[in-house]
């Protein structure tokens, strides 16, 4: 079955893959702030990261309680291979879709 | 939030037990907490405030409230899938209109239930529309005022003598007028009689109220009055069953018996006089009732005729102050005794409606 990401699955799964083992809320919501430029609230990368884990895009971990959260604990993901090779052909497709189109200002070829 | 314990808000906490599952509700938790400083630190404490406001809302309807009504309408399909549509407000309409078929009975109850409620809440409506809110159509409505003797708990309308009195009160009263009530029949030209309520007015009645006929002429001092043949001025609905096309009733001429017991001979009494239409009021007026079709002017009165008084006080004068005013006339004119002393009321039926009967 093919799987359909959405915009904001898409940036959850490639901030996950550029952060590895750093891949929780506060850390993919500053990635994708930081890089791209978009905000995304928290409740909506949960949301996300639920349908990615439902699906087995990936796969999470809690960890242990911290200090700097108020004795809550953090929930480390990362992308499974299904993941990658959901994200592949999305962006392939998006890349697909985009070639040969010039676009100004870009800075990609 | 406090640095120190590091820990959010007591709102916040609320807000977020809307979280369906208890592991995201920890989860975006540590994350608020966790990012909170480098917010305040990078946007000041008030940005961060709402910041974290935003991101609390979002949470609980994103993962709490949003998650529950999909929950709920994919239960409620899967129980009943052929009656519920949240689709949209047609078919929510549609849906609504073959229950309603399918059970005329409860379909009609709930249609008389609406009626009568919508209803009554018109009518109530109505009256207070007309007795408070819309201002009366006549000249200074809302200052006009009906004139009587009494006392706390009682009062009656006043002689003719009183009024003449009444009208050196200029510094409380701009003008007044009197009329009476006439309940009779009229003739038509067959000799049938129909009962028909007409008015004894002062000549001045018309402006007075800043209402003229709209067709014809109104009432004017020198016009003779009955039982003397008289001038009419007439409703357009009168004017109508007099002559059918209303504007050709003026110089149509009416006979009115007007019949009365007289306790002098212990026997009903007939006065009959002629009345000749010389003006047609706009439809919608009423004074002094709704159902009034004809005036027409009454003469010399003796003192002692009861009339009623309508009158318009001066601006900024209110009822306490005219009746301090009336009775000073009165002593001044040497009519006042120790009886009763003058009332100056508001009625909200000036129109001819009373408030009682429209209530009903």
């Amino acid at each position: 079955m093919t799987v359909r990401l959405t915009d904001i699955e898409q940036l959850t799964l490639l901030a996950v893959m550029r952060l590895g083992p750093d891949a929780y809320g506060v850390g993919i919501q500053r990635e994708i702030e930081d890089r791209s430029g978009q905000y995304v609230s928290f409740g909506s990368i949960y949301k996300a990261l639920r349908r990615l884990e439902e699906q087995r895009l990936v796969a999470g971990m809690l960890g242990a309680p911290t200090a700097e959260r108020g004795g809550r604990r953090k929930k480390h993901f990362r992308v499974t291979a299904a993941g990658e090779r959901a994200l592949r052909r999305s962006i392939d497709g998006l890349w697909a879709m985009a070639d040969g189109v010039s676009l100004r200002g870009s800075t990609r070829p | 939030m406090n640095s120190n314990r590091r820990d959010l808000p007591l709102w916040c906490r609320g807000i977020l037990r809307a979280i369906a599952d208890p592991q995201d509700r920890e989860l975006v938790a540590g994350d608020l907490v966790e990012r909170w400083p480098e917010l305040a630190a990078r946007r000041g404490s008030g940005a961060a405030r709402r910041w974290l406001m935003r991101e609390t809302l979002v949470a609980a309807w994103t993962l709490g409230v949003r998650q529950r009504l999909a929950g709920l309408s994919g239960q409620v399909k899967r129980l009943n899938p052929g009656h519920w549509r949240f689709s949209s407000w047609r078919n929510d309409a549609r849906d609504a209109w073959r229950r309603l078929r399918s059970a005329p009975g409860l379909a009609t109850s709930i249609v008389v239930t609406l009626a009568l409620g919508i209803g009554a809440n018109t009518a109530t409506y109505s009256v207070l529309n007309r007795a408070l809110l819309d201002p009366l159509p006549y000249r200074g409505g809302d200052r006009l005022a009906y004139l009587y003797s009494g006392g706390e708990s009682f009062y009656f309308v006043p002689t003719m003598g009183l009024a003449d009195a009444w009208r050196g009160a200029s510094s409380a009263i701009e003008d007044l007028t009197t009329f009476g009530r006439v309940r009779a029949v009229w003739r038509d030209v067959s000799g049938a009689e129909h009962d028909v309520n007409g008015a004894r007015v002062d000549a001045g009645l018309f402006g007075f109220l800043g209402v003229l006929p709209e067709i014809g002429r109104a009432l004017l001092p020198s016009d003779p009055a009955p039982p003397a043949a008289a001038p009419a001025v007439v409703s357009r609905a009168m004017a109508a069953r007099l002559a059918g096309d209303p504007s050709s009733a003026i110089g149509r001429s009416f006979q009115v018996v007007q019949r009365a017991f007289s306790p002098a001979t212990n026997e009903v009494e007939e006065t009959i006089f002629s009345l000749t239409v010389v003006g047609i009021m706009p439809v919608g007026f009423g004074f002094p009732s709704d159902d009034t079709d004809v005036w027409f002017r009454h003469g010399p009165l003796p003192q002692q005729t009861i009339v009623t008084v309508l009158a318009r006080l001066r601006p900024g004068v209110g009822a306490e102050a005219a009746s301090r005013a009336l009775l000073a006339a009165e002593r001044a004119a040497g009519v006042r005794t120790n009886g009763p002393e003058p009332i100056v009321r508001f009625p909200a039926d000036i129109l001819g409606v009373s408030a009682a009967t429209a209530l009903w």
